[in-house]
């Protein structure tokens, strides 16, 4: 089951072909502009480039996509770093330091110090990625359709239960994603389903529009919102002419570098686990972080430290959120689901057979994750003077642009204007959802896992005779379904005591 | 808690309700192969667990409601701006099946950066001239994939 040292070669040899090697660089470069655009984020990046992938073979497409991701990331603690405008929730984080840090002339020590712990955590939690993925979809193999609906039960529990305000609202929205999944041919019987006789919708809801309008044409609405109520862009601080404040002296690393290898084992672990995204992530590394550190009172105020705890874990999240994606087929976080519409684009379906199928892939898919880091590394310390002035473009000019971009890429998708209307609603839906305060990720999760769970879930029914027994006779899917229970109880009735206790 | 979650819930109520009585039984059809679960087995069960979820969330407000200061989500603006977003999106829609990529989507920026305060004309015209172009250039010519000609001039 684990890769073999010809497919490890071939890996090799595909990842260094011209196209992939480019695929990488424009991947990464790509990430880091649409990442440091003020309002824009990684997951923006990947839903942006997604169409730009049908054209490309299934590793140079996949590569293109990782690399977006891990530049998109980084892109994202620009903006956190130079105007505390983070592009994502886990970026905040960031900015807890990092701005302060900017705010006293020191961007460009602040934004290396970045640079430095996030390839270190990225780097890290791919090489633990590569070792644990090929013996953990070995022992999912082993596993039949019982096992399957269990283990994706509890991983339904856990994103539902982590995400969102309330994990009523959450398995309401989660609910909502599965439904709207159902619709096109049953996937058993081959029968129209919920269609009402529309025929482009035998296909079902096309999942990249979906994540297009979800993702980015929600933001690119609540911007334009923004804009209209006149407020204006972030300005970025003025930087100190000290050389001492534009580098990263080798006593500071030294300073930071514990913080960065806690940051990266303890986010490697816990990210993944499905659902247990960045935005914990990185809080949990800053706590540890401040804990452990003997000048605590800095964090908060400019701590390199703290920075570097903080950008150690959002990266060290990107290796180990594809963990589950890679060995069982289930997206951890909202990258890793769209990663799973790139991968069937391409006819791959993810998950332990993908070892078997088609481990040249994934061998080269590993090699590009660590020559994507190399590549992150290199560009942006060469350039980052260059991406920093990214952050100071206008966002009455980008937003047009991007939303130029979704509409070409949902048409695309589907080659008509369906794609399209798809966006739009799930635009329009996605901007009401945050409007009225609720998370869509347990919509896009339910939307991506649904389908899977009914399909095991109807097979196991077919084995057992329509008997529910099944998941009790056989030990791992008992495991899962206990573990299920207890991730239920853990979040949902440990926080509404919380949140009564609170209340008090 | 608040009273968005309750307006939720009886939305959801409402819609699990029309589901599984009028939508369900009229859009599945089951040959019954094989044994196991019908077609219309998930999408009845999973509206009836939103429903029952839908009653817990409005159970649990009603309850609290009293207790709360509400947020208000939508104001005169925010409506109006809503419908904005609607137009623009359905707009666009209509526009690419009529008019074509290049022509839209010169309109589409145009339009949304005057809406978003934007008055340099010759800023707007530049933006909304070379980014259609481009993205044009790009998919269409050089990847090979057509974009939206529009009916108008096709």
């Amino acid at each position: 089951m684990f890769l073999g040292t010809e497919q490890l070669l071939g890996g090799l040899v595909d990842v260094f072909t011209a196209g992939n090697l480019l695929a990488i660089v424009l991947g990464i470069i790509l990430g880091i502009v649409v990442g440091a655009a003020p309002g824009l984020n990684s997951i923006m990046a990947i839903a942006i480039a997604v169409p730009l992938t049908f054209y490309m073979s299934p590793l140079s497409a996949i590569v293109f996509l990782l690399a977006v991701n891990k530049g998109g990331t980084f892109g994202g603690s620009i903006t956190a770093i130079l105007i505390n405008t983070p592009g994502s929730p886990e970026s905040a984080v960031t900015g807890f330091d990092g701005y302060p840090l900017a705010q006293a002339g020191k961007a460009e020590k602040a934004l290396k110090m970045s640079l430095y712990a996030s390839v270190i955590g990225d780097t890290f939690s791919d090489l633990v990625l590569i070792l644990v993925a090929a013996p953990l979809a070995a022992v999912a193999l082993k596993m039949g359709p019982p096992e399957i609906t269990a283990v994706i039960f509890f991983s339904l529990t856990l994103v539902v239960a982590m995400t969102g305000r309330s994990m009523l609202t959450g398995l309401i929205i989660a609910c909502f994603g599965f439904l709207t999944a159902l619709i096109g041919t049953d996937p058993i019987e081959g029968t129209s389903r919920l269609t009402f006789g529309i025929q482009v919708l035998d296909e079902g809801i096309p999942l990249i529009p979906t994540a297009i309008g979800l993702l980015a044409v929600t933001e690119i609405f609540l911007q334009f919102e923004k804009k209209t109520a006149g407020i204006k862009d972030d300005i970025v601080a003025v930087a100190s002419t000290d050389p001492k404040d534009k580098t990263v002296s080798l006593k500071e690393f030294k300073g930071a570098s514990k913080s960065i290898v806690r940051g990266s084992l303890i986010v490697t672990a816990i990210g993944a686990l499905p659902g247990v995204g960045a935005i914990i992530a990185a809080f949990l590394s800053y706590g540890a972080a401040k804990r452990a550190s003997k000048s605590p009172e800095l964090f908060g105020k400019g701590s390199l430290e703290g920075l570097a705890a903080a950008e150690s874990a959002n990266n060290a999240v990107i290796g180990s959120n594809l963990i589950p994606l890679f060995a069982l087929g289930i997206p951890g976080n909202v990258v890793a689901a769209i990663l799973i519409g790139a991968f069937m684009i391409h006819g791959v379906i993810p998950g332990p057979m993908m070892f078997q199928e088609h481990g040249r892939l994934i061998a080269g898919i590993f090699i590009a994750l660590l020559l994507a880091n190399l590549a992150n590394f290199i560009i942006n310390l060469f350039s980052l003077k260059l991406f920093a002035k990214i952050v100071n473009v206008p966002k009455v000019i980008i937003f047009p642009i991007v939303f130029i971009l979704c509409i070409t890429g949902s048409y695309l998708s589907t080659g008509d204007l369906f794609g399209m209307v798809v966006m739009g609603l799930y635009g329009v839906i996605g901007y009401l959802m945050v409007k009225l305060d609720l998370s869509f990720l347990p919509m896009i999760i339910g939307f991506i896992l649904g389908p899977i769970f009914e399909v095991s879930l109807r097979q196991t029914m077919i084995l057992s005779d329509n008997s529910l027994m099944i998941f009790i006779t056989r030990p791992i899917s008992l495991a899962f379904i206990l573990l299920s229970v207890i991730s239920i109880w853990q979040f949902g009735v440990k926080r509404k005591r919380k949140q009564a206790a609170l209340a008090k | 808690m608040n009273r968005i979650d309750a307006i939720l819930g009886i939305f959801f109520i409402l819609f699990s309700l029309i589901g599984l009585i009028f939508i369900v039984p009229h859009q599945t059809i089951s040959f019954g192969y094989g044994g196991g679960l019908s077609p219309a087995f998930f999408p009845n069960a999973i509206l009836g667990v939103l429903g029952a979820l839908s009653i817990l969330l409005v159970v649990s407000n009603f309850i609290k409601l009293r207790n709360n200061k509400q947020r208000r989500v939508f104001d005169i603006g925010g409506i109006s701006n809503f419908i904005r977003i609607c137009l623009i999106i359905f707009g666009s829609c209509l526009g690419l099946y009529y008019l074509g990529f290049l022509v839209v989507s010169l309109l589409i920026i145009s339009a949304t950066m005057l809406l978003m305060g934007e008055r340099n004309w010759r800023l707007i015209l530049t933006v909304g001239i070379v980014c259609p172009f481009v993205i044009y250039l790009v998919f269409a010519v050089v990847l090979k994939k057509p974009l939206p000609v529009g009916i108008l001039f096709s």
